[in-house]
């Protein structure tokens, strides 16, 4: 499909594979500066309590302790991921492993031996562990204090918006988050042929960043330095600023490289603490979080139940879809991004099914005593996509019609409204073609006869999930880039987006190379350093490619604009006989008048900068990604092993810009959507509230023998709303994985499993307590 | 982490004298891939710890067919899982040792320290209080059990074994060289392991008292048939959620000596003489392999979470029995 | 508190000899990265559950955070940083580097030693094999399928050279 274009298309070779290979690139964990003091926090064993008082003298007066801060020595500015709501220390305890104090050492065995001697008495709470629990008229509060009204600036989120009464997170007092409702449930119920009502549940699952994250912080003349594992930089610079009383100017975050993210890794105290130790030290100071807090306080997908009901009429047309989702929120005051997830739940498989006529989904996301829960990987649809495609799937098996027509009968088209972006209408759906692609790639015919050659305990299946996900359309997003030559005619772009893994740097510079007619290796740059990089909403949703990619070819574009203007001025031509290309600006009709880019840039005064900026919400079409997974398994049912045989990730990615990366992001969403399917759950202490999944080894990711060699397959048609025709493609192979997962053991065993992750006990509950519907 | 004092031991003699000189302050430190995780967590904290790798002449493997095999106690996981002379004739142990946790924990865990090691369970982490770091309670009776609670009862905490080699060296018959100022003594593997008890103030998961090494894993039974099956949910590092080593003298297809020991369910290897009973002397049958499990688990007692353990192990058992058989590779 | 008890101790890291003092309760993984700045060597977990400390021993693969600093006297511990850089890159260094088999780096290290131990001693594996001398480190982001490919590739491009 790329023949046309220089780079765009290309497998070049990723922007910082040779530091990442050979030691050199350095993440925050591995800056180490001279003076350096250690920090580590104290965190609390409590689900839900209230400090009475810290007692930190033995702390203070250990050998090698230059400081150690509490809930009364910080600023009671608020501040916060999504919204200002939380301060840098509370007097409330919220959840076990909640930040209660900070110590800052000469090492970190020390600074580790200092929070240990730090005394705290709790008067303890009662504590809400379950969402359904939470949403009972007798349920404890889960937070007490909320913020006040006047410690909020002008702009932010009011409690009154949020609903700050029980713990549902919401307006209306007793009522949902959220309703998704249209037509009538009951109506479309009886009219059905079929009705399947299920329950669902989901464990906490998280995101397990192999780099636990870091932040050095460095306070001088009043200026702050922070050098952090966020996806959030510009958050983090404005939060710094509030809660130490600075200027924006005076608060600088780089965060340039990040050893994974996926989505959790946002401004959090830690950052905070560290920049308000340094200050009140006078030294730099480093938190590197260990394993169990990296697992504590993070963003986790959040537990989930759905209660589901659907029906159909036997020639495959769905009439009704009912669900009521209780969704754990952790324990944010204002909800964190709960009420954003809660709202994409209920309506993007709605809107996946645009033809069913009735519809009613309510979400609860409630508060709990339970970390923060938030956007990971596939958010929003990895938690919704699994009780759909597990209902659509039996729905199909009932009236008997191939699973894939079945949901194909039922999508949206290019052009529907969307329930998900109320004032915007669908850009190009190609999921029909990523499905037929897909079914071709595993062999979906074969599926008939696929039980034939099950072996004794051993029964093979295969099944799908069609999917809708991000690909970079968030009507809260913001990008702007910046493309520059300088004197020497070297091309740089500057974007605030910070890279995790997902080589953004190398799509972005292929985007600007492409618009300026060069290779890659001529575009350098820089990302997420507030001090040099435009603002960018950052790398969440899939946007990059898509968002930031779109600012960054304005940016490319405004910049050539410039260069042919000033190239015409001073070859006496006019713009259109001029080519660009080559670093260079020539006469088309005769190539040996030509000028180079760093003439031109001496002409403009020195440099050329161009800027480009995407901003969402002035979109009228929506791009969304479209996949469909094929799962196929062989379950061993007398011990409740499910072996992977192959997984099919068939998906819409518009243009892949660089299909080397592309396809290195479908395999490793894939990968992780396999943990969330067959091993990672996320458990609590039902007694203490604690999580039990801390260390390593019982977060259960899969290792190298676990599985396959996953099957990438793109289908490239385009998408008009982008300069190149690209889809942002991180997340969507993520969600499919579950229920094609599910289905497949459906269709090798009759047994639908409805709880996440299908560990062996599950499967075999499933098929020996469950219900069976064979096909 | 705490401080302590770290010393090379130049000799057996000089790790005694040193054991005996801190005792319970002592802890042993041979690959490191145990103790060096406990005392991170501050579940042990030791005045000082003994290096035992820096004592000469304890690492080998010495298997001659008419005579007992001997290893030395600092032999390598990685050695003992790659010697062809124990793949051939002690192939429990070999496929035990090779699917201990990864490539680089078996490259520094020895197998003595493997026979050793201490539990691993969640509710070690900070947040409970339990039996193994200084606490008087074990959550698994009523709480989360379903991988590491015993489906066999058990005393104080019910935490599994956790070692796969230990499992295996049980079908083995294996004695354990003791060695302490007192002098040596050879003890059967499953008396090394009785289940979680008392010694010198610690509840351990094995007997050895604070001023003792194993110096020699020594094997008097000689299997023509044997195998280990464990099952876990990664194919990785992953302890078993249930295991089964068997082994077994065949002649002519007749089982003259079997012995059968389950893993991943119980507070120590656990050794089903009553299975046993019922195959010596009888031919290797689908049938005879079902009763043997039923009755290896007759005496199970899941807790809340971990039932399913109940069943999963009897077909373990069974497969890893029939294997014998007809040599199936089963995993 | 007691005061540390502290060594002063000779490693030889990349085949140059450092001088170092050391706490006992140091791990190698914390004098690599703290006191040499040889940060390219990391840390997801602390106990031998991830394999991104992974390095060499005497050419084994082995856990950085799961050895005290004051054994690894004697020993020649190779790095990531040891076995070439940018100028003269090994050539797993460059299979992984031009694939994308490095997605956020984290793994890389552990997975590029982990991969030099297998080919020194085996220099023809199979995928099979590739796979299980991987198994000791986890990869959060590639799916393992390009790293399996980069080793292979640089097996063939080593076995070239020999």
């Amino acid at each position: 499909m790329s023949t046309e274009f220089l780079t765009v298309g290309q497998s070049v070779p990723p922007v910082y594979g040779i530091e990442k290979t050979t030691g050199v690139l350095r993440f925050p964990a591995d800056i180490n500066l001279p003076n350096m003091l250690w920090m580590k926090i104290l965190r609390s064993p409590h689900a839900h309590a209230k400090i009475v008082a810290v007692d930190a003298t033995q702390a203070e007066k250990m050998p090698g302790v230059a400081a150690v801060i509490t809930h009364k020595d910080v600023p009671r500015v608020l501040f916060g991921p999504y919204q200002n709501e939380i301060y840098p220390l509370d007097e409330e305890i919220r959840f076990v492993g909640d930040t209660v104090a900070a110590v800052a050492a000469k090492d970190w065995n020390i600074a580790e031996e200092a929070i240990r001697a730090i005394r705290v008495s709790y008067e303890v709470l009662p504590a809400v562990h379950d969402p359904e629990f939470g949403v009972q008229p007798e349920a404890p509060g889960a937070v007490l204090h909320y913020p006040e009204s006047h410690e909020l600036k002008p702009g932010d989120i009011r409690p009154d918006q949020l609903g700050t009464f029980g713990n549902v997170i919401g307006l209306k007092e007793g009522g949902p988050t959220v309703v998704n409702q249209r037509g009538d449930v009951e109506q479309g119920f009886a009219e059905s042929d079929v009705v399947i009502e299920r329950v669902f549940r989901q464990s906490e699952v998280n995101a397990v960043s192999h780099e636990p994250r870091a932040c050095v912080a460095v306070y001088e003349n009043d200026t702050c330095t922070l050098w952090c594992s966020v996806q959030d930089p510009y958050r983090l610079q404005d939060s710094t600023a509030r809660v130490l009383g600075l200027s924006m100017e005076a608060v600088r975050v780089v965060s340039t490289n990040l050893g994974g993210a996926f989505g959790v890794k946002v401004t959090g105290r830690f950052a905070l603490l560290c920049a308000l130790l340094a200050r009140r030290t006078g030294r730099p100071v480093k938190i590197w979080f260990t394993r169990e807090e990296e697992s504590l306080d993070s963003h986790n997908r959040s537990a989930l139940t759905h209660y589901v009901k659907a029906g159909a009429k036997k020639d495959g047309a769905l009439t009704a879809i009912a669900v009521r989702t209780f969704l754990d929120n952790g324990y944010w005051p204002f909800g964190g991004l709960g009420q954003n997830i809660a709202f994409a739940i209920c309506t993007r498989p709605i809107d996946l099914y645009h033809r069913c006529p009735n519809v009613k989904w309510e979400v609860f996301a409630v508060r709990t005593n339970r970390p923060s829960t938030g956007p990971y990987r596939g958010r929003a649809d990895a938690e919704s996509h699994f009780p759909i495609e597990s209902v659509m799937d039996e729905l199909a098996c009932k009236i008997q019609m191939d699973p894939i027509e079945f949901r194909l009968k039922n999508r949206l088209q290019q052009g529907d409204d969307l329930c998900s972006a109320p004032t915007k209408i669908m850009s190009t759906v190609w999921l029909e073609e990523a499905a037929r692609a897909g079914a071709e790639k595993i062999g979906w015919e074969r599926r008939s006869t696929l039980a034939a050659s099950s072996n004794g305990a051993r029964k093979k299946g295969i099944g799908v999930a069609l999917v809708i996900h991000s690909c970079g359309s968030n009507p809260a997003g913001i990008s702007e880039a910046e493309v520059t030559i300088d004197i020497t005619g070297a091309i740089s772009l500057f974007s605030g987006t910070a890279d995790q893994g997902s080589e953004q740097q190398t799509t972005l510079r292929q985007m600007v190379a492409e618009v300026l007619g060069v290779l890659l290796d001529e575009v350098g740059g820089c990302n997420a350093d507030t001090s040099t990089c435009p603002f960018d909403s950052g790398p969440f949703s899939s946007r990059t490619v898509y968002a930031t990619g779109i600012a960054a070819s304005r940016a490319a574009e405004e910049v050539k604009k410039q260069l042919l203007e000033l190239a015409a001025n001073s070859l006496g031509e006019v713009i259109g006989a001029l080519d660009i290309g080559k670093k260079s600006v020539w006469v088309r009709a005769n190539p040996a008048k030509r000028i180079d880019l760093g003439q031109l840039a001496r002409l403009a005064g020195g440099s050329i900068s161009g800027k480009g900026i995407h901003n969402a919400k002035e979109d009228r079409l929506f791009a969304y990604g479209f996949a469909a997974t094929f799962a196929e398994v062989e379950v061993d049912v007398e011990t409740g092993e499910v072996r992977i045989l192959r997984l099919v990730s068939s998906h819409d990615v518009g243009r892949a810009i660089n299909p080397m990366i592309v396809e290195g992001q479908i395999l490793g969403g894939a990968a992780q959507g396999l943990g969330y399917a067959l091993s990672e759950g996320f458990y609590f202490d039902q007694r203490t509230g604690t999580a039990l999944n801390q260390w390593f080894l019982d977060l259960r990711t899969p290792s190298i023998l676990d599985i396959p060699d996953i099957e990438p397959v793109m289908v490239e048609l385009g998408e008009p709303t982008h300069p190149f025709g690209a889809k942002g493609c991180s997340e969507i192979s993520y969600v499919g994985v579950a229920p094609a997962v599910a289905n497949a053991i459906y269709h090798a065993t009759g047994a639908r499993v409805t709880e996440l992750p299908m560990t062996p006990d599950v499967i075999l509950r499933a098929l020996y307590d469950g219900q069976r519907n064979r096909m | 982490m705490i401080n302590f004092k770290h010393v090379d031991a130049s000799s057996t003699e000089h790790a005694l004298s040193l054991l005996a000189q801190y005792r319970e302050g002592a802890r042993v430190l041979a690959g490191g891939q145990d103790l060096l995780f406990r005392i991170k967590k501050y579940i042990v904290k030791p005045e000082c710890v003994v290096n035992i790798k820096t004592i000469p002449g304890l690492s080998y493997i010495h298997s001659k067919p008419e005579e007992n095999l001997r290893i030395g106690a600092l032999t390598t996981l990685s050695q003992v899982a790659q010697s062809s002379e124990l793949r051939q004739r002690y192939r429990v142990l070999s496929q035990a040792a090779g699917v201990v946790a990864s490539p680089q924990i078996r490259n520094m865990g020895t197998l003595a320290g493997n026979i050793c090691q201490d539990v691993w369970c969640w509710y070690l982490q900070d947040g409970f209080s339990c039996w193994k770091s200084g606490g008087k309670f074990c959550d698994l009776a009523g709480g989360d059990s379903r991988y590491y609670g015993s489906i066999m009862g058990g005393h104080l905490c019910l935490s599994n074994h956790p070692s796969d080699t230990a499992v295996a060296l049980a079908a083995l018959d294996a004695q354990l060289h003791v060695l302490s100022h007192r002098g040596k003594q050879i003890i059967a593997i499953t008396d090394f392991l009785p289940g979680h008890s008392w010694v010198n103030g610690r509840l351990q998961c094995h007997i050895l008292r604070a001023d003792e090494i194993v110096t020699e894993i020594e094997v008097p039974f000689h299997p023509t048939h044997s195998a280990y099956v464990k099952f876990a949910l990664r194919k990785s590092w992953d302890f078993a959620i249930a295991s089964a080593a068997v082994s077994a003298e065949i002649q002519d297809g007749i089982l003259n000596d079997v012995r059968i020991v389950l893993g991943g369910v119980a507070t120590f290897p656990y050794r089903s003489r009553e299975a046993e009973d019922l195959l010596r002397s009888k031919q290797i049958s689908e049938a005879g392999a079902a009763a043997a499990a039923e009755a290896a688990l007759q005496p199970a007692k899941p807790l809340k979470m971990n039932s399913y353990k109940v069943e999963l192990s009897k077909t373990l058992v069974r497969r890893a029995l029939l294997s014998l058989a007809d040599r199936k590779i089963l995993n | 508190m007691e005061a540390q008890d502290s060594h002063k101790i000779v490693l030889k890291i990349n085949g140059n000899l450092h001088a170092v003092e050391t706490d006992s309760n140091w791990t190698l993984n914390d004098v690599l990265r703290n006191r040499l700045d040889l940060t390219g060597t990391k840390r997801a977990c602390d106990y031998g559950g991830c394999g991104s400390c992974t390095v060499l021993m005497d050419g084994v693969d082995v856990y950085s955070c799961s050895i005290l600093a004051v054994e690894a006297q004697g020993k020649q511990i190779t790095t990531i940083e040891g076995l070439g850089n940018s100028e003269n890159l090994h050539p797993l260094q460059k299979s992984f580097a031009l694939s994308y088999a490095a997605q956020c780096g984290w793994c890389t290290p552990g997975m590029i030693l982990s991969a030099k131990a297998l080919l020194d001693r085996n220099p023809d594996p199979t995928e099979a094999e590739v796979r299980m001398a991987l198994s000791g480190v986890l990869c959060r982001c590639t799916g393992y399928t390009s790293i399996v490919q980069a080793v292979l590739d640089a097996g063939r491009v080593m076995r070239e050279k020999r």
